[in-house]
């Protein structure tokens, strides 16, 4: 038994990786104290398990040591020794906890009554009892396999909280590095190199009875805070590549259910075999003595046999020729060469085909080489993790850099400026953060709104351990008759469960001096209306706008190659200095190609270039413009600026030319054609506006102005940002009147599509001005009036509109839904 | 609710059926009494105790017919009878029956004669050795529910009202508890200890109550009249007061005297009484060990209490009838509140004693269980027989401590040439184990000891305890017993057994020498080497 020491300097390791758990201490920090690791209930002990419990408030039992309790040992006597596929055990093996929990956690057993168990609360329930019988009163470093998301961590977490445990996880291949850091750390000595420069890799290998984890760990140079320079292991996010079945549990069911001699005369029957094999596995030493042979495994494989092996562990598992294949796939994945391979496992050094150690048989298969190699159970004593979490444990408090970690990605969706979007909470992006201390995010999530009333605030999350996107609903102690401005704080601490979020309201009394945390209990699934889980693009879909999104011009392939040979010959034309009417003919030519609309793609709106200039493959408008540009400075052609348009071009002296013409007194429809196409600048939309407004003092606007608007409009995100609201409101009452004015003709045609997107697009306006044009206003009231009449005017006849494929009269009821603020989904509206 | 009265089938011992035709009448032919119904899954009640008598036996006879059998309590007197309440068809129509119980003496009686008496009468001297027994075993229970040591590899604790100890733990205390050099730390020696004092305070200078009385005094003594003594003296003859006082000069008036007669001092004089007796108790289970330290303690109060009950003022209080409800000075006065909660912990514990007592017969076998725990335990010293968990309830249930959730794991020994797997089963769950023979359900085993080497099934032991057994009632009943274990195909591998409790002249071979009648001796540890070698014999473990 260990000796009891002050309480500040034990440390404490556990792994449960396997059959047996371990644990490790060490008493000091000092030079000359290690961990050392011990096998719970002693080197000769069957396969630790927990008991689950038979009487309400029985805790979870650890059974350990040389002879099993009788619960759920398989035997025919007593009852609750009993083994059977269907009804559970009470016995609930270590070698399968880890999996139960990675698989729904819940295990079931049916004696008299049918109970159910959480496995987390089970190896929990059974950590405490080992830390009151050996005296761990300090926290406790537990190791977790490295592909263990937040919400099995937090699991794991809350299950130890609920015994009232203070633990900290640690990965399976850092646990196992930290141990490799230990033994080798003579031989490290000579590697340096900068802070955050990785000077090498190291190749974690866990070999269980369960599976495989072959994980690649940079070696990273790293500066403590008392500026002493160490090398500290880095672990990127896992890959679903990392974990391989292994070949363990088939092995052993195999060989057991292959015993020649029956038991001990327990076993009446065929029928019991479950029992039996249950027994020799989970209750005796036999699966110590295995020895695995591969050619006698894919004899005795078949379905039976498969099914028999499924009975009792349901994880999935290969035989040895198969794991050879699935290695020597990875191995492409992995160098030759590394600085440190660190075996781990409770089957690594199980015997092999009577001549190999299995990781000897392993390290073959993937063709790996290092100097510095270490494998637990051959070089290096049983308990490798646990001793390995104990390091960590150390080195934790004596404030020594740990490892280096990664974290997972959190999105969530905010709405800036009107529009939902999704935002990263952690930052999976940044390289590398301290593993085992606090991460916090760099700034706060600000301009959060809490509507009016509200007694709890909803948080849409997708996560990457989920393939649906989440809600998580928060209480909130107080509510206000005003919507209340909040901020989010984001903190986590890597590999220990789910991130701290903290709601601070910019009211700081909001909250009566409580503080408010995302409560993470509270996350369920995002169920759709139509009961359909939701993807992060269709649940911003989903969400209510006060705006529609933006309805910009794509490239087409087909129409752009037409059109770049066009635009290549044109730009040939005006670089051998042609005469400016063979110049013209090819921009009409050119002009011809560039508008033509790709009918395949429709209702996408499709030309060679899109709106931003941009067309599909390689064409530089750039390189274009640098021969063009000077060519039209010089010569002037007439059909220079109307081409030009239609490739949406982004040239500053262009876009000023074009402006000193919107600004002019009588402006040609080339100039209010280009505008529309290609002004991108919020200013350059500012004056077009006024302008517009110019012209329609003195005459009526053509086809020509609304639609340039409406291009503005649907192409440009800042098109409302220099407008006023005034201004936009004028807009949308010019745009209202042509909009009656057409319903009453009894024309949907162009126009009537045109003032339709002004309409609506300059609802965008809500982005700088929340309050623009409120539901219930004047304005809102007489539009919304005006396309309700449109709809019934259309389905009387009255009206013909004409959209195409679309469905004109459910895209008005959009119009009316946005501004009433709460559209959704894309308008299909052809300008 | 109809209820028809019935004749049912009462058995004097356990193995009897209804088809055996002896039926027991009177409680002269009932050694431990059980009753035998067609099955039903309704409980069966007796007017003797508050809980369902409890099924020891359930099995399907020959013509298919399903039957329970419950043990009947031991009866208070010589001619004892109960009624007892049941149902057959339907829950609805209740039937009850006269049974006859077997005979015996109240627990509450028996410590009055036996407190009273120097001598212990001869016709109480068997009952005073069972009452020593069963003591002895609710003692041993006691300690063991109270006392959680939670070891490495034996769990133990207490939840929902039942104790989780370990064989290996329950079969250790076990041992010790046969050690009478250690006089067991009884109630009765805690209360010697703790309350000494206070009840020698309390009976040296008792709470009284100052009672207004009318009495005849002395014209010039009189203090105090109210409207009665007025009334009396206007009805008597003469002129005036000295003419109305007669030759005597006295006239009727009121007096105010110290009275003991409270509550409290009724409860303090029925604390003394029943400490008193519980004294007389302790001290006669170790009166072969009258210089212990705790015998002399509690010997020495008992001296005490006899002094303050001859005394002191308290004894003039009533005597103490029906259930108790504490006033505010039991309850807040300090030294009257810890003589309370001591008066409610013996009254606890004397109840258990009663309730127990009737149910001898069960907890003698428990007590038995426990000592073939404990050879098993010998036997085989790493197991899962000794991880295995034994489930103690707080309060015992028709005479057993031990739950019938108890479940036991095999243990494993070494015999001539090869392993034995010893097995151990209560007569309740014989129908769930799978090494029971059916035919052996009907004759209500207390429970069962199996041993197997191999693949093959070897021995049985079939174990029966009786407490109050006599000679000339078994001799016929084992014939009876043997007939039935005849009948059993391949009846060569059972051993029967017959654990009988303080009954000189039963020991013999029965069954063509299978079986063994095994006289059980107070203390246990005393008969254990002798139960070693049978059991061990019987096993084929030798």
């Amino acid at each position: 038994m260990m000796q009891k020491v002050p309480k500040s300097h034990q440390f404490v390791g556990i792994s449960a990786n396997g059959p047996w758990m371990h644990t490790a201490q060490q008493h000091g920090s000092g030079k000359d104290s290690r961990p050392v690791a011990t096998r719970v209930g002693g080197a000769h002990s069957f396969p630790n398990a927990v008991l689950l419990y038979r009487f309400p408030g029985e805790p979870f039992r650890l059974d350990m040591g040389e002879e099993p309790h009788p619960r759920g040992s398989g035997l025919s006597w007593p009852p609750e020794a009993i083994a059977d596929p269907n009804n559970g055990t009470g016995r609930l093996p270590l070698g399968l906890i880890i999996e139960n929990i990675e698989s729904g956690n819940l295990v079931h057993w049916h004696q008299d009554e049918k109970y159910s168990y959480r496995s987390s609360e089970a190896l929990a329930g059974a950590i405490a009892q080992l830390s009151a019988s050996e005296g761990f009163d300090d926290e406790v470093v537990f190791v977790i396999p490295n592909n263990w998301g937040e919400v099995l961590q937090q699991e794991i977490i809350d299950a130890f909280r609920t015994y009232n445990l203070k633990c900290k996880l640690l990965w399976r291949p850092i646990a196992a590095a930290l141990e490799w850091f230990g033994h080798f750390s003579q031989d490290l000595v000579g590697l340096v190199g900068q802070p955050h420069e990785t000077v090498g890799k190291l190749l974690s290998l866990y070999i269980g009875y369960d599976h495989l984890e072959i994980t690649e760990l940079e070696l990273v140079v790293c500066e403590s805070a008392r500026g002493e320079v160490c090398i500290v292991p880095g672990r990127a996010r896992p890959t679903k590549h990392e974990r391989i079945p292994s070949i363990g549990f088939r092995q052993v069911i195999k060989y057991l259910s292959c015993e020649g001699e029956p038991m001990r005369g327990e076993y009446a029957a065929d029928t019991d075999r479950f029992g039996r094999v249950w027994n020799r596995l989970w209750c005796t030493q036999a699966i110590s003595a295995l020895q695995l042979k591969p050619l006698e495994n894919e004899v005795f494989s078949g379905p039976a046999s498969i099914e028999f092996e499924r009975s009792i562990c349901q994880m999935e598992q290969l035989n040895p020729n198969e794991l050879r294949l699935r290695l020597r796939q990875f191995k492409s994945r992995l160098q030759t060469n590394y600085k440190g391979v660190i075996v781990s496992g409770a089957l690594a050094n199980a015997v092999f085909d009577e001549r190999y150690r299995v990781w000897e048989w392993i390290v073959d298969s993937l063709e790996v080489t290092s100097v510095m190699m270490l494998a637990e159970g051959h070089n290096s004593d049983h308990g490798l993790l646990a001793r390995g979490a104990c390091r960590f444990a150390q080195r934790l408090d004596a404030k020594m850099p740990t490892y280096l970690d990664t974290l997972p990605r959190l999105e969530m969706v905010i709405s800036e400026g009107g529009e939902p979007k999704w935002i990263d909470l952690l930052d999976p992006e940044q390289k590398w953060v301290d593993g085992g201390r606090l991460w916090k995010r760099p700034e706060r999530i600000q301009n959060l709104s809490i509507a009016a009333c509200s007694v709890d605030l909803k948080l849409a999350v997708a996560h990457e351990e989920f393939d649906s996107m989440r809600e998580v609903v928060t209480g909130l102690p107080t509510t206000s008759e005003t919507a209340e401005k909040v901020s989010l704080s984001v903190e986590i601490f890597p590999a220990q469960g789910k991130a701290r979020i903290e709601l601070h309201p910019d009211r700081a009394e909001f909250f009566n001096d409580e503080r408010v945390f995302v409560d993470w209990r509270r996350m369920n699934e995002f169920i759709t209306d139509d009961g359909k889980r939701a993807t992060k693009q269709a649940y911003l879909d989903g969400l209510d706008r006060i705006f529609p999104q933006l309805l910009p011009r794509v490239s087409s392939a087909t129409k752009s190659l037409a059109a770049k040979y066009a635009m290549n010959n044109l730009m040939e034309t005006m670089r051998n200095g042609s005469a400016p009417k063979s110049v013209n003919q090819a921009l009409g030519n050119a002009r011809g190609l560039l508008r033509e609309k790709d009918q395949k793609m429709y209702p996408q709106d499709a030309t060679a270039f899109d709106s931003e200039g941009k067309c599909v493959g390689r064409f530089s408008l750039d390189d274009f413009m640098e021969v063009a540009w000077p060519y039209y400075e010089k010569h002037n052609p007439t059909e220079f600026v109307r081409a030009l348009a239609y490739t949406h071009v982004d040239h500053q002296a262009y876009h000023e030319h074009i402006l000193s013409q919107i600004k002019s007194h009588y402006v040609m429809d080339d100039f209010v054609v280009a505008a529309g196409k290609c002004f991108r600048d919020a200013e350059h939309v500012a004056v077009f506006v006024q302008a517009l407004f110019a012209v329609h003092s003195t005459s009526r606007l053509t086809q020509t102005w609304w639609k340039a608007t409406s291009e503005m409009l649907r192409f440009r995100g800042n098109a409302t940002k220099l407008v006023s609201s005034e201004d936009c409101l004028k807009l949308m009452q010019l745009a209202g009147e042509v909009f009656k004015r057409e319903r009453k003709r009894g024309s949907g045609k162009e126009l009537f599509r045109l003032v339709c997107l002004v309409i609506v697009y300059t609802l965008r306006r809500r982005a700088y001005d929340d309050s623009f044009l409120a539901p219930e206003s004047e304005l809102a009231i007489w539009i919304k009036g005006e396309f309700r009449k449109a709809r019934a005017d259309a389905k009387s006849g009255k009206l013909r509109l004409i959209g195409g494929s679309v469905d004109l009269s459910g895209q008005l009821q959009l119009i009316i839904d946005y501004v009433d603020r709460k559209g959704k989904g894309q308008l299909l509206i052809e300008g | 609710m109809a209820k028809l009265a019935r004749s049912v089938f009462v058995g004097g011992f356990p193995w009897e059926e209804p088809q055996d035709q002896v039926t027991a009448t009177v409680s002269a032919e009932v050694c431990r009494g059980f009753l035998t119904l067609p099955y039903n899954e309704s409980s069966v009640y007796c007017d003797e105790c508050k809980d369902p008598l409890p099924l020891v036996a359930r099995w399907t006879d020959s013509n298919r017919q399903s039957w329970n059998k419950y043990e009947l309590p031991q009866g208070d007197f010589d001619q004892s009878s109960s009624r007892v309440y049941y149902s057959l068809e339907s829950a609805a129509d209740q039937i009850e029956s006269e049974i006859p119980l077997g005979s015996g003496i109240s627990r509450s009686l028996l410590d009055e004669l036996l407190d009273s008496s120097e001598e212990i009468p001869e016709s109480l001297k068997s009952f005073s050795r069972m009452r020593d027994q069963i003591d002895t075993h609710i003692e041993f229970v006691n300690d063991l529910y109270d006392q959680i040591r939670s070891k490495r590899f034996f769990w133990e604790g207490n939840c929902g009202g039942l104790a989780i100890r370990s064989v290996y733990r329950v079969t250790s205390r076990w041992v010790k508890s046969g050690d009478r050099d250690n006089a067991r730390l009884a109630l009765i020696v805690k209360l010697a200890r703790e309350i000494s004092r206070v009840l020698g305070h309390v009976c040296d200078n008792p709470r009284v109550v100052l009672r207004r009385s009318r009495e005849f005094q002395k014209i010039s003594k009189i203090q105090e009249i109210d409207p009665s003594c007025l009334r009396w003296l206007a009805r008597q003859p003469g002129r005036d007061v000295y003419e109305r006082a007669g030759s005597r000069q006295e006239l009727l008036g009121v007096i105010r005297k110290e009275d003991t007669d409270t509550l409290e001092n009724r409860m303090v004089k029925d604390l003394l009484h029943r400490v008193r007796v519980e004294c007389a108790n302790y001290i006669s289970i170790h009166r072969d060990f009258l210089n212990h330290d705790r015998v002399r303690t509690v010997a020495s109060f008992r001296r005490q209490v006899i002094h303050w009950e001859r005394n002191s003022d308290v004894n003039r209080a009533k005597r103490l009838v029906g259930s108790v409800q504490p006033n505010y000075v039991l309850l807040h006065e300090p030294k009257y509140r810890k003589l309370w909660d001591a008066y409610q912990l013996l009254l606890s514990q004397q109840k258990q004693k009663d309730d127990i007592w009737k149910w001898r017969g069960r907890t003698f076998s428990e007590s038995c269980e426990f000592g073939i725990l404990y050879l098993f335990r010998k036997f085989a010293r790493r197991s899962t027989f000794a991880k295995s968990d034994v489930i103690i309830q707080m309060e015992a249930v028709s005479g057993k401590f031990v739950s019938p959730q108890t479940q036991l794991g095999s243990a494993r020994t070494k015999a001539l040439r090869s392993n034995v797997n010893l097995s151990y089963c209560t007569g309740v769950q014989a129908n769930r184990c799978p090494y029971i023979r059916r035919e052996l359900y009907p004759l209500a085993a207390d429970f069962f000891l199996v041993a197997q080497t191999g693949s093959s099934f070897e021995r049985l032991v079939p174990v029966w305890c009786l407490i109050q057994t006599k000679k000339g009632m078994l001799d016929e009943s084992l014939k009876l017993l043997e007939r039935k274990l005849s009948r059993i195909p391949n009846s060569e591998s059972i051993r029967p057994l017959i654990l009988a409790y303080d009954s000189p002249g039963v020991e013999r071979e029965f069954f063509f020498g299978q079986g063994r009648v095994v006289k059980v001796e107070f203390p246990m540890m005393e008969s254990i080497q002798k139960l070693e070698s049978i059991i061990c014999r019987s096993l084929g473990i030798a």
